[in-house]
């Protein structure tokens, strides 16, 4: 290791609280001017969320001018995973710099290695194609302007109606192919662009696997979207100033059983009929932030203090997209949501057997971590047992 | 006798930015519905007859103005049938938080004793998380009157007090609603691009000694799922569902990328595997095809040369059978002589006609070869096409036209242009608008035949997602130059609120959408004069006047922008 550098190293599984503990092990945080080496190199498993977290850190460091290199995966499933996000292309289509001037050159035998495919059987040939079209990975789109924000949703959604995609969710998801389109990536984008600030929406998707002793495990479909807008436990705050953040009430009264790291709740079940007051803490408002009837915009003249993107923040909202999603996605899918943004990360999954109101929820603060920039949530979807 | 019960209908057109005319089949769906549920009564039809139509940038930034638009109309009467129909909006976009402001306002409706909802959903019916089945559980109690669900199959859940439902009323639905729909081979043919321009045939057609050119070009990408689903047919069909793992379909005409993803999707429809057609001649077949009974797709097959030269190839490979050959297009006149007495099945038939380089007119010209890869065509349309497309039909002498202005003698006729090109135009139309405009599609033309046939098949490119605002020719006329003045043109849409052109405007112009202008010919400019200046005062901005055939008068549009698909400097006097 050189004089002023770190080496991040990160072991096993990559998630989101091993990458933080792996980035923590920076003095000054992943933003310091040092030298950083990220190291991948004995990670086996990359869990979608905590790639895009990566991701929203290395294209910081690189904007921030601060040497920085990769060590790949030793693991080929991991690093097929890094191609199947289109990972390195979406890297030089944010930062401008190439992958290949990111990575050490001890990795390079990553260059023309190739690809293997997860979907079995029929749909193997399937996703190949839609691999070969580019069709999955990481894509980053500036929303600066209400023309921006609309094309964007409208072009991703487009996307994920084209007939394979639909066929292939269909043949593997557990739920309505179509939902997808309709409800995640919808539901997804419409709130990204929504969020006070955001310059730009980075989307990514993948099927994705892990390999282990020969068997195929972990086998998911995932996408993710993140916004660098402000945080939303920061823009409810701003908005509960000007008045009330609840819309509506809810429809249904869903329970959501807390499992917090690194902070107190006020109890271990929230409802959903709850409307957080002054004293209510970040955790909590972000765990609000998906009640049905919870809108940074329930108050529609006097949330000033906020630049508001074009005209969406004067249109009466009532909250009731992150609800959707999150139904969609555990309901339907059985699948989980999670969430990162501030200083929280939250996954929220079903709770108890057959009740559909009833949701487990890990909501965990990472007080001493650098804030997350933006907000980022992945809806990550099981592919159904034989598929 | 008892009174005439009411039906009360609202057509909910997502992705739209103005209303547009229920049709009479339509509202004939809807008085059956009405007879069905009012037994032994006569109905009558309420409503604006016009649709509650929304963007997609209203439904995203604003979900609850569906609900809205519901309230805002006349409240139906107290034992009136009220019918919510979604079923000719892609089921796609239907927003979740929409379906729960939808189900809430069918709720409301439904809380009369008397009043029967009925609301008509695409497709199947929403997984049991949607919100719409939330907004539908309304309470411990339920609405005291009825409210029904049917889904486009006709499947019924219900809320509320119990209905009677007549027998087979579900299946009878299904059967009556699917009739609005084009079949699926009506759709394939109407989606299926056949682009104009000089195109060299080939690789394959070299191979055999010829090189032949030909002025079309097809292209099925915006068919794909339609061609999927006839060729399934075609497989199940013909193979047994227990040789299925026998078989598979091999997707032969690389250059076209949509015959494979036709074929894939086919395949995995039918249950069989798919393959592909080896790029180059091979003594040995690909190991994947050994022991196989195999379905060729081809692109577009014309005289059958390439699919002969596939099919002998096919003969000396061992342990390989073809058993059965498609095409997403083939000739009117069946292919004959085929190797192994194999019979091609087209899944659309057209006149193809392909010409020795030695006879084509473009080569003689020497007119450069077209890129067979769509969406390369930049600038205005080829001399050579324009004027193929216009001497394939009848002159005749102009009969509309501006006041004050010289007819022509002689003119093409439009109608027929549009009816046998409309496909390839509406496919320029929509390379030139998506340099021009990225919300949702709004036209404003003179309401003539012509125009018509083409706003139809620009329907079609545009999945159904374009709104037609076509002003009838009088109208239009009084916003002449002189008589274009602001207050006039309000006088104007005043007099003429009640129309369906004039309301649409209005919507326009509420929504803040702008609209583009189209004409098949602008001559003198008096006509894209008139129109601007009706659209003007009717504070409607326009993004562009987009004619088929421009003749550049001297005409002042203002800050209008005009983009021809084709220029004659040759101005009407």
């Amino acid at each position: 290791m050189e004089v002023g550098e770190s080496v991040c190293s990160f072991k096993g599984s990559l998630d989101v609280p091993r990458t933080e503990n792996a980035l923590m092990e920076v003095p000054e945080g992943p933003y310091s001017p040092r030298r950083v080496v990220v190291d991948l190199r004995e990670t086996g498993f990359i869990d979608p969320i905590a790639l895009l977290y990566l991701y929203s850190i290395l294209v910081r460091r690189i904007a921030l001018g601060h040497e920085t290199e990769l060590r790949l995966p030793g693991s080929k499933a991991a690093r097929d995973f890094l191609r199947a996000w289109k990972f390195p292309e979406a890297l030089t289509s944010a930062t401008g710099m190439k992958f290949r001037r990111l990575v050490s050159p001890a990795d390079h035998g990553y260059f023309g290695e190739e690809q293997t495919h997860y979907l079995e059987g029929k749909a193997a040939s399937l996703e190949e194609f839609l691999a070969a079209k580019r069709f999955f990975g990481l894509m980053t789109r500036p929303i600066e302007s209400s023309a921006r924000r609309g094309r964007l949703v409208e072009r991703e959604w487009s996307r994920w109606r084209t007939p394979l995609i639909l066929r292939v969710l269909d043949r593997h998801l557990r739920g309505d192919g179509r939902d997808v389109a309709r409800v995640v990536i919808y539901e997804l984008l419409t709130n990204a662009v929504q969020h006070p600030g955001a310059g730009s929406v980075t989307v990514g998707s993948s099927v994705y696997g892990s390999v282990s002793r020969g068997q195929r495990q972990d086998r998911a479909f995932a996408v993710s979207v993140w916004d660098d807008g402000v945080g939303i436990t920061d823009t409810l705050r701003k908005a509960m100033g000007a008045g009330s953040i609840r819309a509506g009430d809810p429809t249904t009264v869903d329970r959501f059983t807390l499992k917090p790291v690194g902070w107190e709740p006020r109890g271990s079940v929230y409802e959903s009929n709850w409307t957080p007051d002054e004293a209510a803490s970040d955790a909590e408002l972000l765990l609000a932030s998906l009640f049905q009837g919870i809108s940074q915009k329930a108050i529609r003249t006097d949330i000033e203090p906020i630049a508001m993107p074009g005209e969406e923040g004067r249109a009466t909202q009532t909250g009731d997209g992150l609800h959707a999603l999150y139904r969609t996605v555990v309901n339907d899918f059985g699948g989980s949501l999670a969430l990162r943004s501030g200083s929280f990360f939250m996954n929220v999954k079903a709770g108890r057997k057959g009740d559909p109101t009833s949701y487990s929820v890990k909501l965990c603060r990472y007080a001493d971590w650098p804030s997350f920039q933006g907000n980022m949530i992945t809806a990550r979807i099981p592919i159904a047992s034989g598929g | 006798m008892s009174a005439p019960a009411d039906v009360h209908a609202f057509w909910v057109l997502l992705g739209r930015a103005a209303s547009q005319p229920v049709t009479d089949a339509r509202k004939e769906l809807y008085r059956w519905l009405g007879k069905q549920l009012r037994p032994g009564r006569e109905v009558e039809l309420r409503g604006s007859g016009e649709s509650k139509s929304l963007t997609f940038e209203e439904v995203r930034t604003d979900a609850g103005s569906a609900a809205r638009l519901l309230r805002e109309d006349t409240q139906p009467a107290a034992d009136a049938v009220v019918i919510i129909d979604l079923s000719q909006t892609a089921y796609d976009l239907l927003r979740e938080p929409f379906l729960l402001h939808v189900g809430q306002a069918a709720m409301e409706f439904a809380d009369r004793p008397e009043r029967t909802v009925i609301l008509v959903l695409p497709g199947n019916a929403p997984a049991s998380g949607s919100l719409l089945w939330l907004a539908l559980e309304g309470g411990e109690a339920g609405p005291s009157g009825s409210l029904l669900v049917l889904d486009r199959t006709g499947a019924v859940e219900s809320r509320g007090a119990e209905t009677k439902l007549p027998a087979h009323f579900a299946r009878n639905f299904g059967t009556r609603a699917s009739r609005l729909d084009a079949s699926v081979q009506d759709r394939f043919e109407s989606k299926l691009l056949r682009r104009l321009g000089h195109f060299d045939l080939g690789a394959l057609n070299r191979k055999a000694g010829k090189d032949l050119c030909s002025h079309h070009f097809f292209d099925a990408s915006a068919c794909i799922e339609e061609l999927a689903v006839l060729l399934d047919r075609q497989l199940s069909g013909a193979i047994s569902k227990g040789g299925r793992p026998k078989w598979m379909l091999v997707s032969c005409g690389s250059r076209s990328g949509w015959t494979r993803e036709a074929a894939m999707l086919a395949a995995d429809l039918a249950g069989i595997d798919h393959g592909e057609w080896p790029r180059r001649p091979t003594k040995n077949p690909p190991k994947e095809f050994v022991g196989r009974n195999l379905a060729l797709l081809f692109d577009v097959v014309r005289s059958g040369d390439s699919a002969r030269l596939a099919l002998e190839a096919a003969r000396r490979w061992q342990d390989v059978q073809v058993k059965l050959a498609y095409s997403a297009v083939g000739p009117n006149r069946a292919v004959r002589d085929l190797p192994g007495g194999l019979k091609l099945q087209p899944m659309a038939k057209r006149s193809l006609e392909r010409v020795p380089r030695d006879r084509c007119p473009q080569c003689e010209l020497e007119l450069p070869f077209s890129d067979p890869e769509p969406g390369q065509e930049q600038g205005p349309l080829r001399a050579f096409d324009l004027w193929s497309m216009l001497l394939d039909v009848d002159w005749l002498p102009e009969d509309y036209g501006p006041r004050n202005a010289e007819r022509f003698k002689s003119s093409p006729d439009f109608e027929s242009v549009f009816k046998r090109y409309g496909d390839f135009l509406a496919y320029r139309y929509e390379l030139l608008l998506n340099d021009l405009d990225d919300n949702e599609l709004v036209v404003a033309s003179p309401d003539e035949p012509a125009v018509g046939e083409l706003m139809r098949r620009l329907s079609v490119r545009f999945d159904d997602r374009i709104v037609w605002i076509g002003i009838p020719r009088e109208p239009v006329l009084e916003c002449v130059r002189e008589d274009g003045a602001e207050s006039n043109v309000k006088a104007l849409l005043t007099k003429h609120a009640e129309e369906t052109w004039a309301r649409q405007l209005s919507n326009v112009r509420e929504r803040k959408e702008a609209v583009v202008m189209i004409d098949e010919f602008n001559g003198s400019g008096t006509t894209a004069q008139s129109m601007a200046n009706l659209l003007k005062g009717a504070h409607v901005d326009v993004r562009g006047f987009l004619p088929v055939v421009d003749r550049r008068p001297s005409v002042d549009l203002g800050a209008i922008p005009i983009h021809p698909l084709y220029e004659i400097p040759r101005p009407r006097r």
